[in-house]
């Protein structure tokens, strides 16, 4: 993709990305209605659980990017993975911080260790440790080759965050999708964050591209260095 | 703090460290894209 064919393509996905938030916001604070027990706290929801599916999603990015470059040892997944991780734990600082914000009022503790949280935190660590890795070993072939690595096992966190709740009795509520018999949520808080979902699934995509550009621009920069020196 | 206060700031720090990562990468696109720029004409210069 060259750079003048790319600009409009930015431009129509933060359009969409802009008008997809302000249609976000109008279904959460206008016409989703107040959850019973919680009141207006609840709707923390609508950003806690698309910055953790956002999150998801990065790291899994970073997964498959990563078995591609050990493949093929093409450099550019190896920075599409360290671009996707960026925002990856960029979105669990979000959940990390909207989480106990939520809990507080609810739980009366703004932090339990409890599966889902611990589990959480860990992924956290798991990737700050694979941009600690990457910063070390910058410009490294076989650093990029260990960090692929690392960026693949750290992806074995994410069903267990994911199933934490299901497999443990956990302080966290039970999943209200795809849970148990019981649990769910009313049709139009379904529809509310089913729209999240989306929003945030267009800024990932967002971010990844700025985020990729930066990588490919620095790696521009240090090559003609490089030359220039040699 | 309240429940709307919960929610407020939960909300504002969701927007605010967008707000400010877009704006950071948005800033390194621009001044990485001049310096290649200079970089290449100083290159072709010394050619």
């Amino acid at each position: 993709m060259n750079k003048k064919s790319i600009e409009p393509l930015y431009l129509l996905l933060l359009i969409v990305t802009f008008l997809l938030m302000g249609i976000s916001l109008y279904l959460i604070f206008i016409v989703t209605p107040t959850e019973r027990t919680m009141g207006e706290v609840q709707k923390i929801f609508y950003f806690h659980v698309p910055s953790a599916w956002t999150a998801f999603l990065a790291f899994f990015i970073v997964c498959i990017a990563s078995i591609v470059f050990l493949k093929t040892g093409d450099a550019k997944w190896d920075k599409l993975a360290g671009s996707s991780a960026e925002i990856g734990i960029l979105f669990t600082t979000l959940v990390l911080i909207t989480g106990p914000l939520w809990a507080k009022p609810v739980w009366h503790v703004y932090w339990t260790w409890d599966a889902r949280l611990t589990t959480s935190f860990i992924l956290w660590l798991i990737y700050i440790a694979y941009l600690m890795l990457r910063s070390y070993t910058a410009d490294s072939e076989r650093g990029a080759r260990f960090a692929a690595v690392f960026g693949i096992i750290g992806f074995i966190d994410v069903p267990i965050v994911y199933m934490s709740i299901r497999w443990w009795r956990t302080l966290h509520p039970s999943p209200v999708m795809a849970g148990n018999e019981g649990s769910g949520l009313a049709p139009e808080m379904v529809r509310t964050l089913m729209v999240s979902l989306v929003t945030f699934t267009f800024l990932f995509c967002i971010l990844l591209m700025f985020r990729y550009k930066v990588a490919m621009l620095k790696s521009t920069v240090d090559y003609i260095k490089s030359k220039m020196d040699s | 703090m309240g429940n709307l206060g919960f929610l407020f700031t939960a909300y504002s720090v969701v927007w605010v460290a967008l707000f400010i990562y877009l704006v950071s990468l948005a800033k390194k696109i621009t001044s990485l894209s001049r310096e290649v720029d200079m970089l290449k004409q100083k290159a072709e210069k010394s050619e």
